[in-house]
């Protein structure tokens, strides 16, 4: 045969074909006689997110012997794209990770048709604030397992090291914030740990909790409308107030090249002073410090965002529902599906949830975190405080949304002032139908 | 007797073409004019699916217009532009460069040959996070390597500022295919009758203007090639952005691949039109502008299909 | 000693050569560091990486090559790339030379124009065809299954081929086809036993080609395939590096398991890769 080609001649090729074609017909043999559910999830490297879900599938396995699980981990916007892709082809897992519709985080595959009814089984189990995120119309679509809001998370030693001494409350006003800022610089470290490089929201954090402070719930609540203007002095307020931060070095030069995770690390770290991030940071920070955890004995602090004199909104933050598994339309097994996912959201394992990922929830859990330290420090900074459902964006459509993380990104990383942010920002809401 | 036999010759000829053509023509239609076609139409519609169904929705030319006001678009379309006019420049000359250095032949160009080769074999997704890596603004090796020259204010984040993204990806791209060019480059210098460039040296001629005189317009057929192949290639770069920015920051490298992607695969609607708009006229953009190049190699009378 | 002396001379004594090789190893070093850095890095562990990123590891870690190899999907990952990029390339050759052996030797009125029209394709980005192919796919049930992704690397891929192909065919000799029909022989048969045996030589450069094209396509791939079961080995390495995040160690051993079988390929053939590489461009 011909053999100047080398190995990958035509008979090198003809036989790999060959050999691959032969594979393939294995592979694509009936299977065991076991059914199967096939689940798609995020959190491909929170081992204890995975830990968690792992055991509500182990559950579910005891009590269904016939029946065999297939979980696929991913990152989000791998999964998002492998969810799109799939569904518009007409395949795709039985439950899958998913994010509620009007948090904007995700594709709307509810408004779509793509997802199943599993009211009936979950209904019980959720609690009311959580309603409006997983439900749409009668249908509920979700298990709302994952809530969180927005903190900020410092490190105690570095505080010590600049001194800087909280109040009693723990609630600093925007002047005594600044001089945190200040005072953590001059001691050597980077005020904010952020990182925007994956996540493009990452970049408008504090942004948005300060916002609601300067401009009260009802302009806050209507951004999303295109009803607030960006030109509203409350607004602009607002913005200065955070490009005063970012002159004053608050943000590394870094954060558009960082990433989520890596922000988390950085925080841990111990060179960067505190990290404004939601709660869903447990997940990554309790695990083992070789997959990239805290330390157990970081000096973690928690403290709310800063109070504005005289605001209206002081009281107020956000809470919003994030990782969520739901059924879908052209399952096989869809009430079976709905059984797993009934079997996360029961009061034991929400309960479990919040201890093995110190992550709040959607689901009504037993009150048995009260204890835990770490729970006692997140209750302490959010004392008071009534959430809105949120984020700012909730609501908003696609463009402007993906506008406004933009500027927010660019606002925090020093490449735009809050002026420009402001012009670019009513551009974007002009296009808004409101 | 003779015209009807001369016929039938004629006939049998033609569908043998007709046979041994087919398959190829088969995937032509299929997989590349008949999309086209789709992606044109489609622009035409709204195209929704739900619960798995597709539905359509007739509106005119608006798709169109969105697209010319789109600021996203245009911004992808000048960075894509940017990407394919700016690294023939840099790695042509540079291939030519090393090119005529290997064309002494000895026993360490040979080696240097193979190793300068490897980058285009590599997987640009391992490529990129690779120079993610180097280009890192906390622990990355160029602001190390920055820091100990002592040329510490040149320390940057540079996959995170809007200024210094594309220009870092346009760097990874040519480290990427220098070697590719250097090899082609290298067969054509070799090519040249060495009598040529004997008689130009005994001449007195210096190497540069051996170089500019004698070797670069008998290769500029390989060069005008290599211009276009590389103008293509770079109009076609996703991996790299996906695997680092992702089109960030501020859409700095944003290439109209990403783009349509993320509408298509990756937006907060399943709608297809919109898309498919953006596909199109991107489609006639790039045919508009290969026109113009063919055109202007033409008139140099340098290129022949 | 004559001609040592008259090419010392010529190249400029000896500072431009010294300037030169330096320039050179300079190049040199930008073009190979990346990639012996990612190895020093896969011998180490995060934390040491994090506190001195480029020391030499003194003390090996090559369990971070078995903990990936037995923990990711990689063997996985290699036989599928295998099957779409050998399956694509099988069915290229042999459509590419029917083609081209058409379009070279029986010319019709009008065949000048369909080759045009073929090769004007090249220029086409994936990004213009991506979703009206999407939709195609999943109408034939094409969709996420490595054949569906072979025949669309296989459309794209023609036009090249059969330009190559073409040009080669153009060049064989008119009389040989001439003797083998005087002998009764039939077109096909000619074909297949003639005509490919002699193009071997431009079949080696499409072959070659396209296993380096397609081995590390990507964009395809990550719309037309989702099962984990069916990733290609470009797609496998992006779930990979999700899946072990922050574990830069573990990261950069599975960055280099996906580039070592190429590498050990060129390193054994690489008279044969560059050779095939450069045929496509350089004409004659």
């Amino acid at each position: 045969m011909d053999n100047e080609n080398g190995f990958f001649g035509r008979l090198g090729t003809r036989l790999t074909l060959a050999a691959m074609v032969l594979f393939t017909a294995c592979a694509a043999a009936p299977a065991a006689a076991a059914e199967k559910i096939t689940m798609w999830s995020h959190w491909a490297d929170e081992q204890n997110k995975k830990d968690f879900v792992m055991e509500a599938v182990k559950r579910f396995k005891d009590k269904n012997p016939g029946f065999d699980v297939e979980v696929v981990w991913y990152q989000k916007p791998q999964l998002i794209t492998a969810l799109t892709t799939s569904f518009q082809a007409g395949s795709g897992p039985d439950i899958f990770y998913l994010e509620p519709a009007i948090t904007g985080a995700f594709p709307p595959f509810v408004d779509n048709g793509f997802m199943y009814d599993i009211g009936k089984q979950v209904d019980a189990l959720i609690e009311p604030w959580a309603y409006p995120f997983a439900k749409k119309g009668n249908m509920t679509y979700l298990l709302p397992l994952e809530a969180y809001m927005p903190v900020l998370y410092y490190n105690k030693d570095i505080f010590k090291r600049a001194g800087v001494t909280l109040p009693a409350d723990g609630k600093v006003d925007t002047e005594t914030f600044k001089d945190i800022v200040a005072k953590t610089k001059a001691a050597g470290v980077t005020p904010f740990s952020a990182g925007t490089m994956d996540r493009d929201w990452a970049g408008s954090l504090v942004t948005e909790s300060v916002l609601l402070r300067f401009i009260g719930q009802d302009k806050w609540q209507n951004i999303p409308t295109g009803k607030t203007a960006w030109t509203d002095p409350d607004v602009v307020a607002g913005l200065k107030y955070i490009e005063d931060l970012v002159k004053a070095g608050a943000y590394s030069q870094g954060v558009s090249s960082i990433k989520l995770g890596e922000s988390h690390g950085l925080f841990f770290g111990g060179k960067y002073a505190m990290f404004p991030m939601r709660t869903f940071f447990g997940g990554r920070a309790f695990v083992p410090v070789e997959k990239g955890g805290m330390a157990p004995d970081f000096p973690l602090g928690i403290m709310d965002f800063p109070v504005v004199k005289g605001g209206k909104a002081n009281d107020l933050t956000y809470m919003q529902v994030g990782g969520s598994y739901g059924v879908s339309a052209k399952s096989k097994n869809p009430a079976k599906a709905a059984e797993l996912i009934a079997l996360m959201g029961t009061p034991d394992m929400a309960a479990m949830w919040m201890d093995k990922v110190k992550g709040q929830t959607g689901v009504k859990a037993d009150a048995t975190a009260a204890n835990d330290p770490y729970f006692k420090m997140l209750g302490d900074a959010t004392k008071g405080l009534k959430p809105l459902p949120g984020p700012m964006e909730l609501g908003m459509d696609s463009s402007y949304r993906d506008v406004f993380y933009k500027t927010s990104t660019a606002l925090v990383a020093g490449h735009m002032n809050a002026d420009a942010m402001v012009k670019q920002m009513e551009e974007a809401r002009a296009k808004v139908k409101k | 007797m003779k015209s009807v036999w001369k016929n039938r010759k004629r006939l049998r000829a033609i569908n043998t073409a007709a046979l041994f053509l087919t398959p190829a023509l088969l995937f032509y239609a299929l997989f590349i004019v008949f999309p086209l076609l789709q992606s044109l139409v489609f622009g035409f519609f709204k195209v929704d699916i739900l619960g798995g169904e597709a539905t359509y929705h007739f509106v005119g030319l608006d798709n169109y217009r969105a697209v010319i006001d789109d600021a996203v678009f245009w911004q992808a379309a000048k960075n894509t532009l940017v990407w394919a006019i700016t690294s023939p420049f840099l790695e042509i000359p540079v291939g030519l460069l090393l090119a005529l250095y290997l064309q002494r032949g000895t026993r360490l160009t040979k080696f240097m040959r193979v190793l300068w080769f490897m980058p285009v074999l590599l997987p640009q997704i391992v490529v990129g996070i690779i120079w993610a890596w180097i280009y890192n603004s906390e622990w990355g090796a160029l602001n190390q390597i920055l820091k100990t020259i002592g040329l510490e204010s040149w320390m940057r984040a540079w996959l995170g500022h809007p200024d210094t993204a594309l220009p870092a990806l346009i760097v990874v791209t040519t480290w990427t295919w220098i070697g590719f060019n250097m090899i082609i480059l290298l067969a054509a210098v070799s090519s040249i009758p060495k009598d040529l460039l004997e008689a130009a040296r005994l001449d007195g001629a210096t190497r540069v203007q051996v170089l500019r005189r004698v070797i670069i317009p008998l290769i500029r057929p390989v060069i005008a090639n290599l211009m276009i192949l590389c103008f293509i290639g770079k109009m076609k770069v996703f991996d790299l952005i996906w695997a680092t920015t992702q089109g960030g920051p501020m859409w700095s490298t944003e290439t109209v691949a990403t783009y349509t992607v993320k509408r298509a695969f990756y937006w907060n609607t399943f709608e297809k039109g919109y898309p498919s708009a953006m596909a199109t006229t991107w489609f006639v953009i790039i045919m508009a502008i290969s026109l113009l190049i063919t055109r202007a190699m033409q008139k140099k009378d340098t290129l022949e299909y | 000693m004559n001609s040592w002396l008259r090419k010392y001379q010529q190249n400029g004594g000896l500072v431009a050569r010294l300037a030169e090789t330096l320039l050179m190893l300079g190049y040199t070093l930008f073009t190979f560091s990346p990639l012996a850095w990612v190895f020093t890095m896969s011998l180490k562990d995060t934390a040491t990486i994090r506190n001195s990123p480029y020391s030499i590891p003194l003390d090996p870690r090559w369990a971070n090559y078995t903990d990936v190899w037995f923990t990711s999907n990689y063997s996985q990952y290699f036989i599928n790339s295998g099957y779409a990029v050998g399956l694509a390339i099988a069915i290229l050759i042999v459509v590419g030379a029917m083609a081209a052996y058409a379009f070279a030797r029986m010319p019709f009125r009008g065949s000048e124009f369909i080759f045009m029209a073929i090769f004007a394709s090249i220029m086409l980005p994936a990004q213009v065809l991506l979703i009206p192919l999407f939709q195609l796919l999943v109408k034939y049930s094409l969709i996420n299954t490595l054949t569906g992704l072979a025949l669309v690397y296989v459309a794209v891929q023609l036009p090249m081929a059969i330009y190559i192909l073409r040009s080669f065919f153009a060049q064989i000799p008119r009389e040989l086809a001439e003797a083998a029909r005087m002998d009764g022989c039939g077109e096909w048969k000619i074909f297949w036993k003639i005509m490919m045996p002699i193009a071997t030589p431009a079949i080696s450069t499409i072959l070659i080609v396209n296993f380096v094209a397609l081995w590390n396509e990507f964009i395809f791939a990550v719309i037309f395939i989702q099962d984990e079961s069916k990733r290609t080995l470009p797609l496998g390495v992006m779930k990979f590096v999700g899946d072990v995040y922050e574990d830069l160690g573990h990261m950069a051993a599975g960055l280099v398991i996906s580039i070592i079988p190429v590498l050990l390929l060129y390193v054994f053939f690489s008279e044969k890769f560059i050779k095939g590489m450069s045929a496509g461009a350089v004409k004659g």
